[in-house]
């Protein structure tokens, strides 16, 4: 048996969970935070319109963070069935099994994993409908200039969310193909004793690249986010700047 | 949009109800249109949901709102005035002066006028 641990001395666990906690405590903050409440002398003018989380972006957008957690999730569970316990007794190895022993490669993204990565996709995705929802729900009343204006920043904001959700799964479940990749490849490839296993190897080296792409991706994703939130946070300070001369007046 | 004013000796329901009813009469809220939820327009108006909930059941007795627990409070079919009468309404306001008279003044004599040609029984 060949045995080959890739980060024999780091789970790589925080580092996996690392970009889905950062994005969540960034949504809970945005939630509790909210937007610029209107200025307390505001005209009591409304809009006669229903407003709902789901109109503040175009309907891809929605889709976006969903499919990446359901992609996510489904990942988690596959390459959970398909692993195999360690040494040490976690569920963090492929195995592979040939006609004169067998090759275990670790870290795998197995159920060791792959359940914190499910449990941390679906506080995530709750942290952004929590505060996709305080955003959409806010008051909005003041003049027709101040609706138009609050309403371009909530826009903005939840263009943020859903670019920075979005971005978050896709880099760990980037970085989770690409060490599935990895140990596949390692496990089934040409350097071992016996013939290996020339199909798994392929898509070992294919869930690599595919792995790399998605991290990519996502990483692109989190800097256009950080782009489109530091637009939306100084919009929202010229807001809240201008409520406070307002109640300052 | 709608615009209340607390100061006005007009209760808030009222000025909501009144409102509303003119959005959808004149046509500008159309048939099927949702209307804001009652805890979304009282938090946006800065006012207890108690009140727009009146507003609401009040438009819904009347017969301009349908309120189900799963579409929210959408306005009723056949609301609106037809587009005879939304024309000669209009065309009538606009021959007045406004100047010289007040919505209240117009309404008040509008509403003899009616009076007075009501047909006999």
């Amino acid at each position: 048996m060949a045995a080959d641990n890739v980060l024999p001395y780091s789970y790589g666990l925080p580092f996996l969970l690392a970009p889905a906690c950062f994005a969540i405590g960034t949504m809970v903050t945005l939630a509790a935070v909210g937007v610029p409440a209107p200025a307390r002398d505001a005209p009591r003018e409304v809009d006669l319109v229903a407003r709902s989380a789901l109109r503040l972006g175009p309907r891809w957008s929605y889709v976006a963070p969903v499919a990446a957690a359901l992609a996510a999730a489904t990942f988690a569970v596959v390459a959970g069935a398909t692993s195999s316990p360690t040494q040490d007794g976690h569920w963090r190895g492929f195995t592979v099994q040939f006609a004169n022993g067998s090759s275990t490669s670790s870290p795998y993204p197995g159920w060791y994993y792959g359940i914190p990565l499910m449990i941390v996709t679906a506080l995530l995705l709750a942290a952004t409908c929590a505060a996709l929802v305080r955003f959409s729900s806010a008051p909005l009343r003041g003049t027709p200039q101040d609706r138009e204006f609050a309403i371009l920043v909530r826009r903005r904001l939840t263009r943020f969310v859903l670019l920075a959700a979005t971005g978050s799964i896709m880099v760990y479940l980037g970085s989770a193909l690409t060490v599935a990749g990895m140990a596949i490849s390692t496990s089934s490839g040409p350097n071992l004793p016996d013939p290996g296993d020339p199909a798994l190897h392929v898509l070992g080296v294919a869930l690599f690249v595919v792995g790399m792409l998605f991290a990519v991706f996502g990483a692109a994703l989190v800097v256009a986010s950080i782009q489109v939130g530091v637009s939306a946070g100084n919009r929202t300070s010229t807001a809240r700047a201008r409520t406070s001369t307002k109640v300052a007046a | 949009m709608i615009a209340i004013d607390l100061a006005s000796a007009i209760p808030v329901f009222e000025q909501i109800r009144v409102q509303i009813a003119g959005e959808i009469r004149s046509g500008r809220l159309p048939e099927g249109a949702r209307l804001p939820s009652v805890r979304q327009l009282a938090a946006d108006l800065g006012i207890a949901p108690g009140t727009v909930a009146k507003s609401f059941s009040t438009l819904e007795l009347e017969g301009l709102v349908t309120t189900s627990r799963a579409s929210g409070t959408r306005v009723a079919p056949d609301a609106a005035l037809d587009d005879a009468t939304r024309t000669s309404v209009r065309q009538f306001v606009h021959t007045i002066d406004r100047r010289t008279l007040s919505l209240d003044s117009l309404l008040s004599a509008v509403r003899a006028e009616w009076d007075a040609s009501r047909p006999l029984p």
